[in-house]
């Protein structure tokens, strides 16, 4: 494999409340090669933002602190890295783009303005230039009339346009990742494929990296090459969007597969759902965190936190029993989870 | 159970009610409410004062402090008792205001009613702080409800029928809206002890200044509960309650007011307190309540005067008394603000 | 844009109608009526007649109303003093039209208003403009001679109060949200509530003593004048002496109002400023690399400043009502304390002029609040 882009080594991110230290990242660790598309699920705290911030260096002190890790972005640590310095790769060299359109752009400057302001701060161009490459990326992301529209003001512009106008703002100064927070969850069913589709082309077109962090695994299996599964703020299992899609070892992604109605089963059976809520990040549980809800929790499982194992080759995994049994094959032979656990 | 190995189902009931992450036992809104306001310090210190000063001027009549000084030389004392010499007094016309009905000139000063000192006609400062709470207070609470009910029946009635009915009411809303404060409130105070037809306890007493104010200050709360009443007949409950068939009478009263409760009741906490200050404020200028009754601020006046000759006391009780209260109102109606919408991150106490 | 300021400018307009009908009518109300209070008057006893017939004060009190009326807004004389003021307006005209077709910038709307309030300040200057307004029951003379020799006591008055809360409380209130729940904030927090729960005169009345009467006694050196807008000697002092004598007259009676609004206005640019600080789009523009001070300089303030607008334009009728009572406290020869003296003795002309000046005032600024938030916030513009 080439020279990783991101190399993330055990991250943690603490964040100091009135109720106690929440752990909203507690150890993870994860590579990103260039040009991958890398999908984050999980549900809502599991941490995939916690992440995504931390990346950015977004964090705010004193609340919120990264407590160890290592962010190695082209082999540049980036937490060791001055404000300044830090603030050059950010919208440069790594962009985020967040979920929420409507609130996302400040609304009395023009869009021509927000991205001008980009392209002038890392590229060394005037005005007038900068305005032609931002009327150009509001081009590349189909908004027809681009001279025009860079006098509009964000009221103008309806829900998907403004998330385009977003991905024209991450994109226009090339940034060789591009990191994407639910940017699809608050437009509508037929919008999220366009905008789906938008951002599948151009990271292809540019040979960009995409961290896509979503609930919606619909999403992933779209665009994403591998898939990393977050749960109470730790990676439990990580590989290609094949092997997670096709082979999940690990009891909390079969649940988030089971919960999903796919087109190409073969028999009818009820979608399941994992019983019980994710623990809370202050007073987590001993041992491994998936453990209250799984149905297959061993005395082991109580004590000691599971780490992630190598299974085939990339594909990994955070549970004792992985290698115990395939799910996948039971699951296709008919036998109901119950029969399994018993 | 104990075998590692083996695959082993949870039972354990604790597990069980962890992952389901069961409620402990129904609380009621309330009780949630009732807990926030209680965590609020300054609130709950204000509600306390409050109350202190409430009981204290229902109470007034019974607690036997009275009296006027009715001798020329020492008519004039300070809180420690000493009397100030030498002090031309104000010619006594003999309308001097005692306690309503007991008491009369000559009778001798009780104890308590010199604790803060006299004012330059013999009457004890204390007394007639006291005195002068009862009709503060009866202006604040009788303008609270004079401007709760009609800027709820406006705002409610404008919120809920739009169209023609939201037009006219709004239109004479922001009328009342436009109308400057304090210029109309002096020329209606100025004016209503001479208007033949009023009664006189309407005339001259705080009912009358509360009437004035009230009737001038509803228009604020008119906006925010029409704004309430619009929000909350969108609301997916209400169209619930309207296809069960439900009468506009029961659902306003059984769904949306409550609902509307907690702006209405912080916005009348606080107006509260503000009229408590115009109606201090239009005395001081001899337009509020009239002498011989009491009044924070007309007592404030008559202190600014004895307090350039040096005779503070007057002054500085009385307006302790007006900062006092309407400082404990305004913090109460902080906390209950914060008590009512929980979802108001922003702030913490 | 248009049509909405005509709307608003209707609306002010039946306001002010309104407003005059019912002050005039409660006027009437006080025991007598106009006739019988002018006859107490025995310096006004010669005019009687005179007045009575020219102000219809014997006829019914909706005759009497409409006599004022029609007095109070058809100018007596109006003339242009010279040509300047045709050349500002078709001036101002010729620069709309220009900007409008050329130039594209955020900026232009605050062009144009500078543009034409500049205008309107010339025409106003350069015009001779005079309302019959009647005469004072008092005897203290042609009413619109009375009320504008003191106006310009009061807007002095007035823009001091203004000019010291906004520059004294903006700041603060954006510093206590950039240090939220520091002690700054939480002293800033307490003084607010102090300041909302403190009446106008006691503080005018408090600084009097503290700051000038007492401070006097206890020192020896007289810092503040309590009493008037000059001292006696004014004509004659030297400029720095006038500015000093000017200060220290003006200082408390501004003070006592300005503390006041200080504290809204710091409560609610703190509040705006937190609000804007947890906005999505702050979020934004650091995630583009933006260096702080230029997060919160160009995105942040520019934001949280535009509610300011609105706050001030609520403010000025407090002010109106705090310059009334501040003006009797200080002896400020102001149309405030006008106000009260024509009061005390219901001199009916007086009233209902100043009455309506404040009116107008308050309708004009709420309008002027409306254009203005008009041009800084976008959003408002196309409705």
């Amino acid at each position: 494999m080439a020279e990783p882009l991101l190399q993330v080594s055990d991250l943690r991110t603490y964040f100091t409340t009135e109720e106690g230290v929440v752990r909203a990242v507690d150890g993870i660790s994860f590579d990103m090669a260039p040009g991958e598309r890398r999908g984050v699920v999980g549900e809502s705290g599991c941490g995939k933002s916690v992440t995504a911030m931390s990346v950015m260096g977004l964090i705010e002190p004193p609340a919120g602190q990264i407590v160890t890790g290592e962010l190695l972005y082209k082999g540049r640590d980036l937490l060791k890295l001055a404000e300044d310095e830090m603030q050059q790769i950010r919208g440069g060299q790594i962009a985020m783009i967040f979920q929420d359109p409507m609130t996302a752009l400040n609304p009395v400057y023009t869009i021509g303005d927000q991205l001008s302001e980009t392209i002038i701060l890392h590229q060394k161009v005037s005005r007038r230039e900068a305005k032609e490459i931002a009327a150009q990326a509001l081009e590349d992301v189909q908004i027809p009339n681009p001279m025009r529209r860079l006098e509009d003001y964000p009221h103008q512009f309806s829900g998907g346009m403004r998330q385009r106008v977003m991905i024209a703002m991450g994109l226009s100064c090339n940034p060789d990742l591009l990191i994407a927070d639910e940017p699809t969850t608050a437009l509508d069913v037929t919008t999220q494929a366009q905008i789906m589709n938008l951002m599948l082309q151009l990271a292809d077109d540019r040979d960009t990296a995409v961290m896509l962090i979503t609930h919606d695994l619909g999403v992933v299996a779209g665009f994403c090459d591998t898939v990393q599964v977050m749960y109470a703020g730790t990676i439990v299992e990580s590989g290609t969007a094949h092997e997670i899609f096709d082979d999940p070892q690990h009891p909390y992604t079969w649940g988030l597969l089971g919960s999903m109605t796919r087109l190409d089963d073969a028999k009818q059976h009820r979608l399941h759902s994992i019983a019980g809520a994710p623990p809370s990040l202050i007073n987590l549980p001993g041992g491994c965190r998936f453990r209250p809800r799984c149905e297959f929790a061993t005395e082991l499982c109580r004590n000691v936190l599971p780490a992630l194992r190598v299974g085939d080759a990339g594909h990994v995994v955070a549970c004792h029993r992985a290698d115990e049994f395939d799910l996948k094959t039971l699951a296709a032979d008919g036998t109901s989870l119950e029969e399994v656990a018993s | 159970m104990s075998d590692p190995g083996v695959a082993a189902p949870v039972d354990d009931d604790e597990l069980r009610e962890e992952a389901e992450g069961l409620a402990v036992e129904p609380v009621t809104q309330f009780d949630l409410f009732w807990a926030r306001l209680r965590r609020h310090r300054m609130a709950t210190i204000a509600a306390i004062i409050l109350a202190f000063i409430v009981v204290i001027a229902v109470a007034a009549p019974l607690l036997q402090t009275w009296g006027v000084i009715d001798n020329p030389t020492t008519i004039l004392v300070d809180p420690t008792g000493r009397s100030l010499r030498n002090i031309a007094p104000r010619v006594n016309d003999g309308n001097i205001f005692l306690q309503g009905s007991a008491g009369t000139v000559g009778e001798p000063a009780s104890p308590t009613a010199l604790i803060f000192g006299s004012d330059d006609l013999g009457r004890g400062v204390f007394t007639r702080v006291i005195w002068g709470g009862r009709a503060s207070l009866t202006v604040g609470i009788v303008t609270g409800l004079i401007v709760a009910s009609l800027g709820t029946l406006v705002g409610s009635l404008a919120g809920y029928y739009p169209g023609a009915t939201d037009q006219s009411l709004m239109r004479f809303t922001d009328l009342v809206l436009g109308l400057p404060l304090l210029p109309v409130a002096i020329v209606v105070g100025r004016i209503l002890p001479e208007i033949q037809f009023l009664p006189s306890w309407i005339k001259s007493g705080p009912i009358g200044i509360a009437l004035l104010i009230g009737f001038l200050s509803w228009g604020g709360l008119g906006r925010i509960v029409r704004a309430e009443f619009l929000s909350l007949r969108e609301k997916e409950y209400v169209e619930a309650a309207r296809a069960a068939g439900a009468a506009d009478k029961r659902i306003v009263f059984r769904h949306i007011l409550p609902n509307a409760m907690s702006p209405i009741i912080v916005q009348t906490t606080l107006i509260i307190g503000i009229a408590i200050i115009v109606e201090a404020a239009l005395s001081f200028l001899g337009f509020g309540v009239r002498p011989p009754t009491p009044t924070w601020g007309a007592m404030a006046a008559e202190g600014g005067r004895l307090a350039v000759r040096g005779f503070w006391w007057e002054l500085f009780f009385a307006g302790s008394a007006l900062v006092i209260t309407v400082l404990a109102i305004n913090y109460l109606g902080d906390g209950l603000r914060d008590a009512l919408d929980p979802t108001q991150t922003i702030e913490r106490k | 844009m248009f049509a909405y300021v005509t709307r608003r400018l209707v609306y002010g307009l039946v306001t002010l109608l309104a407003l005059s009908m019912i002050v005039f009518t409660l006027l009437q109300l006080a025991g007598g009526g106009p006739l019988d209070r002018l006859k107490l008057n025995p310096r006004m006893q010669p005019v009687i007649q005179q007045m009575t017939e020219l102000w219809g004060l014997d006829q019914p009190i909706w005759r009497q109303y409409l006599t004022w009326l029609t007095n109070y807004v058809t100018p007596e004389t109006i003339s242009l003093n010279n040509a300047l003021p045709i050349v500002a307006v078709v001036a101002a005209v010729g620069v709309t039209v220009a900007l409008v077709q050329l130039v594209k910038s955020q900026w232009r709307g605050m062009a144009l208003l500078g543009v034409w309030v500049f205008a309107a300040f010339v025409v106003l200057r350069n015009m001779t403009i005079r309302f019959n307004w009647g005469i004072s029951f008092q005897g203290k003379g042609d009413v619109w001679d009375l009320v504008f020799s003191r106006v310009g006591a009061t807007f002095r008055l007035g823009m001091a109060a203004l000019l010291i809360a906004l520059i004294i409380g903006i700041p603060l209130g954006i510093y206590q949200a950039l240090k939220q729940y520091s002690f700054f904030d939480q002293l800033g927090t307490t003084g607010a509530f102090i300041a909302f729960s403190t009446p106008i005169f006691i503080i005018a009345v408090g600084l009097q003593l503290l700051l000038a009467l007492y401070f006097e006694r206890w020192t020896g050196v007289k810092l503040f004048y309590v009493t008037g807008m000059n001292s006696p000697s004014y004509a004659s002092m030297t400029l720095i002496q006038q500015i000093g004598d000017t200060i220290r007259h003006l200082t408390l009676p501004a003070l006592s109002i300005a503390l006041i609004s200080l504290a809204s206005y710091s409560r609610f640019q703190r509040a705006s400023m937190l609000e804007v600080m947890h906005s999505d789009y702050l979020r934004t523009a650091k995630a583009k690399g933006l260096p702080r001070r230029k997060v919160v300089v160009k995105h942040a303030l520019r934001n949280a400043l535009i509610p300011i607008v609105t706050l001030v334009s609520i403010d000025i009728a407090f002010i109106i009502g705090g310059a009334i009572i501040t003006e009797s406290i200080f002896a400020w020869p102001g149309v405030g304390r006008l106000y009260i003296e024509a009061i005390n003795t219901i001199d009916y002309p007086v009233v209902m002029a100043i009455v309506m000046v404040i009116g107008i005032m308050i309708v004009v600024m709420n309008l002027v609040a409306d254009i203005l938030y008009g041009v800084m916030d976008p959003r408002v513009r196309y409705e």
